[in-house]
């Protein structure tokens, strides 16, 4: 048995393996996380061989802990960091019940957070990845965490994913090579490297800041820009919430309240650049 | 089926918030939330008010909005009924 | 309950147009949309909403009756019937009794069949109908 215990925000994991591959990859792209607190994990990720013999025979990966999904689809030992990672997902999707879920990245500049809420294609991670190394700071890459008590969104700093023509582009824009993981090729996600947020990123780890802005990013469009109503906020925003109906009545509140109070808009771009100035030009609008 | 009487627990086990002209509920018994349109909610608040058979209750939403009381608003009714069982929010005997 | 003779609530004063707009979906023309809208999130979410779901044994329009061991709602002490439980039971516990055989809390092997029973025979329109139907739903499995 292989295992990691480390913080990411407010969730303290306990990451398992009876390989020790992928807890070694997982060791090094977290470098310079913290411990949890009084070294008590909270959550359980784990990755094992589905049946007992693929642990050595064309050996395969299921993901799981404390909650698990039944048709969860086992992966190849040397995409193990990627069935980590889904696995620590996984149990914040399904366990989480202190804050509300949104499935989006989000980034912070003068306590003020720029939500941008997205399907893996998107484009959300590439946006997130690069506003955090230019002035912004990244505060999650897959699940913003909103309190209920205050809508403040918490930091949630995991790695983040970068898939095909943005792994290159991130490549060039960040001069330290240990801050990736391994090149993975060919995953059921297609061609994936992973990210460590920056050093300001992870020492902020427990600073929660306001949402002032929810952006919908759609890559790969002529540029393109329309407002969200509410309504359609809400219904958006609840689609992507793994964990809304589990809050019950706080759920319900919580989302209203977004809502009602963030401006949001949708936007297409065909490039990075074409995306980053559209962003920025919605965040003057709104004084962010 | 217009004798059947329908029965509700809005508004006590709820929590409504308009948005956009249509209304969002949150229900607590079933955990659900819906968008409801009009004429739902005046719908609910009838049925909260008094239980009743889907004429009474076609009578009672026509005379709010004064309109005559016909077969068509009836079957809007009725079929706004089934879609309100099928949520859970409106039950039958 | 209210007076039957109380005249319908009074609605707001609104303007002509907004009262067109509400007669006009008393008109078969509307039913082309529906009116009642399920905020369905995501996958995982199936895993999750029976969680905070509870279902009333019997219905409240039933309140006094008994449970016959078939399910059944009775009058009190009839033969081979039980009372109800005191508080709806929830969801979570449904799905464990009826997927693992576990009682409910406070209550013993026979009325936990009862009631169990009794949950079997919901049908859409019944209160408790729709979480009954949540714990079904195949990521549940």
């Amino acid at each position: 048995m292989h295992a990691l215990s480390l913080r990411v925000g407010a969730i303290s994991y306990r990451v398992g393996s009876a390989w020790p591959g992928p807890i070694a990859a997982l060791r090094h792209l977290y470098a310079g996380y913290p411990a949890p607190e009084a070294g008590f994990a909270e959550v359980t990720a784990r990755i094992d061989p589905p049946r007992p013999w693929r642990r050595w025979i064309r050996p395969q990966v299921a993901i799981g802990g404390d909650h698990s999904l039944p048709d969860t689809v086992p992966m190849a030992l040397r995409h193990g960091l990627l069935a980590a990672e889904m696995a620590m997902n996984m149990q914040v999707a399904l366990g989480e019940r202190r804050h509300l879920l949104l499935h989006a990245a989000a980034v912070e500049r003068g306590g003020k957070v720029l939500i941008l809420p997205g399907e893996s294609g998107s484009g959300k991670s590439t946006l997130a990845a690069l506003l955090g190394e230019s002035g912004w700071r990244l505060m999650s890459d897959e699940f913003v965490m909103i309190d209920p008590a205050d809508g403040t969104a918490q930091p949630f700093p995991r790695a983040i994913s970068l898939k095909n023509g943005a792994i290159a582009e991130m490549e060039t824009h960040i001069a330290d090579p240990a801050r990736f993981g391994p090149h993975l090729s060919q995953t059921p996600k297609g061609d994936l490297r992973h990210l460590r947020p920056n050093a300001e990123a992870i020492a902020r780890m427990d600073e929660p800041a306001t949402p002032a802005l929810i952006l919908f990013p759609s890559f790969g469009f002529e540029p393109a820009s329309d407002g969200i109503s509410r309504s359609e906020l809400f219904a958006r925003l609840t689609e992507g919430s793994t964990n809304y109906v589990a809050l019950g009545q706080a759920g319900f509140e919580t989302m209203i309240r977004l809502a009602e109070t963030i401006p949001a808009a949708r936007f297409a771009y065909p490039d990075s650049a074409t995306g980053i100035a559209i962003v920025e030009q919605f965040c003057a609008e709104v004084g962010i | 089926m217009t004798a059947q009487i329908y029965r509700t627990d809005f508004p006590n086990q709820c929590r409504t918030h308009a948005i956009d002209g249509v209304t969002l509920i949150f229900h607590r018994p079933s955990g659900m939330t819906h968008f409801l349109a009009s004429p739902i909610p005046d719908m609910l608040a009838l049925l909260g008010a008094t239980p009743m058979n889907a004429t009474d209750l076609t009578a009672a939403l026509c005379g709010q909005l004064g309109m005559p009381h016909d077969a068509e608003a009836l079957a809007v009714v009725e079929a706004r009924l089934a879609e309100l069982i099928a949520s859970g929010l409106v039950q039958t005997d | 309950m209210r007076d039957e003779n109380n005249q319908p609530e009074s609605t707001p004063p609104e303007g002509e147009e907004a009262l067109r707009t509400r007669r006009a979906m008393l008109r078969i023309g509307a039913l082309s949309a529906a009116a009642v809208v399920t905020v369905r999130p995501g996958i995982a979410q199936a895993a999750t909403s029976a969680l905070t779901c509870s279902i009333p044994v019997p219905q409240s329009s039933q309140a006094g009756k008994w449970i016959k061991n078939n399910g059944d709602v009775v009058n009190p002490n009839t033969a081979n019937s039980y009372p109800p439980p005191s508080q709806p039971l929830a969801g979570e516990d449904v799905k464990n009794s009826l997927k693992y055989g576990t009682n409910y809390p406070g209550y013993n092997a026979n009325k936990t069949d009862a009631y169990n029973d009794y949950i079997k025979k919901l049908t859409m329109g019944k209160q408790g109908y729709t979480c009954y139907a949540s714990l079904q739903s195949p990521s549940r499995q």
